[in-house]
């Protein structure tokens, strides 16, 4: 009786279990398997026209995000690669967006928001600046790609500072 | 001036806790008189006070008092105001009611521990100069010499308003503290108090950033010799930046100090990678 009473309570308290709640709590499940397991990390070459490549900081922690795109002749995102330094939101974020992005066109990329980054990954406020960030990293990628291929009409999202 | 009587109801006499003798009164005939008494404006007498000889019911007597003081907002503060004509609505003691010291930490009559000044800023409470290179020896010898004065542990039996205004002026103190310390926080904080919000920036200076990044990538890779290398180096750019954030910030050329403020962030994230990683 006493055995059994000790073998459970043992199973309730065990190490494992404990750490999965903590867990848990602080991060969502989605925000560490981006961060144990990160799609689509690299870059790509700069130089290459159908490639946009954005790069993006943030002042309140000091991180960094570089995003590349890589276009097709249609204006439809073919892959997406990312390099993210900076906290665990950040770089699911980041990852989150790379997926986001594939497959869609340069118009719809373009409008893709913070909110929707963060509802998916359920960032608390605290770090909702992670989330501006990475939508910030696509649409810097997608107006570098606008200035190399003038001749495909869009619409840039207004990002007069980030000159090649 | 009004203070903490302790009474004794067989004495005929009222004397305050320290033991001193205030003023003589025949209490019985006070007691007598309780339907028709009407006290003086400066002494303050209840059915209760009169019975009363435990200090916790003082210290009740004592919130009464208090709130009825914090009322009305455009009300004289204290009675020497009302009594003032040219009362220019001076902060008060809200003990002893005798006007107060601008920056008050104490009352400099009944030395008691006043509530936090809201109004002013992190470089105003911690008593040091308004400026970006500050003396940091003076920052830390300013914050001990503060904390010794206003931490709650010396304000535990001191009752329940003294301890209550410790706990957030001390907070505060801590708060003040820890932002004026560090370099990056102190440059990014001088900025707010020139109206530039640096929660939400987003930068695009792509040279900066992407040096930024593959300085970080050089670290996750590198060896020893070259990171130390990589120390010294970030330490001579440091010092640079924060001579020029100084001047910029005394001309008050904000764009400038902006700049200068996103740059000190980058190498202080980079310093502190290159501690955790060598450290």
């Amino acid at each position: 009786m006493i055995s059994l009473i000790f073998k459970t309570s043992t199973q309730l308290f065990s190490p494992k279990l404990v750490t999965q709640t903590l867990i848990k709590r602080f991060y969502d499940e989605k925000v560490i398997d981006h961060f144990e397991n990160p799609r689509n990390v690299g870059s790509m070459d700069k130089k290459k026209k159908s490639v946009g490549s954005g790069i993006v900081g943030s002042l309140a922690c000091g991180d960094v995000m570089r995003l590349d795109i890589d276009v097709d002749d249609e204006g439809v995102i073919k892959k997406a690669l990312f390099k993210t330094f900076g906290c665990g939101s950040a770089i699911a974020s980041s990852s989150l967006v790379t997926e986001m992005v594939k497959g869609k066109s340069i118009n719809e990329a373009m409008e893709i928001t913070n909110s929707e980054i963060a509802v998916e990954l359920s960032l608390p406020p605290v770090k909702m600046h992670c989330s501006m960030l990475a939508q910030d990293a696509v649409r810097s990628a997608i107006c570098n790609w606008k200035e190399k291929n003038p001749d495909h009409f869009c619409v840039c999202g207004g990002d007069e500072q980030n000159k090649n | 001036m009004l203070n903490l009587f302790l009474s004794n109801p067989t004495a005929n006499h009222l004397i305050n806790f320290q033991g001193t003798l205030l003023q003589s009164i025949d209490l019985n005939k006070v007691r007598n008189l309780k339907t028709n008494f009407q006290p003086p404006s400066s002494l303050i007498l209840t059915k209760c006070f009169l019975n009363c000889i435990k200090k916790d019911h003082h210290s009740l007597h004592h919130k009464h008092k208090l709130q009825n003081k914090n009322k009305g907002v455009n009300e004289p503060c204290c009675v020497s105001c009302e009594k003032r004509k040219d009362c220019k609505k001076k902060e008060c003691c809200w003990h002893c009611d005798q006007e107060l010291e601008s920056n008050f930490l104490f009352c400099s009559g009944c030395k008691k521990l006043q509530p936090p000044n809201e109004k002013s800023d992190y470089f105003e409470l911690l008593g040091v100069e308004k400026r970006f290179d500050l003396d940091i020896n003076k920052l830390n010898d300013s914050f001990k010499n503060l904390q010794k004065q206003v931490h709650p542990d010396k304000f535990h039996f001191h009752g329940g308003a003294e301890h209550r205004f410790s706990k957030k002026i001390s907070t505060n103190i801590n708060r003040a503290y820890k932002t004026l310390k560090k370099d990056n926080l102190r440059a990014k904080y001088m900025l707010e108090l020139n109206g530039i919000s640096s929660e939400q920036k987003i930068i695009h200076d792509p040279e900066l950033l992407m040096d930024a990044l593959e300085k970080r990538q050089l670290i996750e890779t590198a060896e020893s010799p070259v990171l130390e290398k990589m120390q010294k180096e970030n330490e001579k750019e440091k010092t640079e930046i924060k001579r020029k954030l100084a001047k910029a910030f005394l001309e008050k050329n904000l764009s400038e100090a902006e700049n200068y403020t996103i740059k000190l962030q980058y190498l202080v994230k980079l310093e502190e990678q290159l501690n955790d990683k060598l450290f």
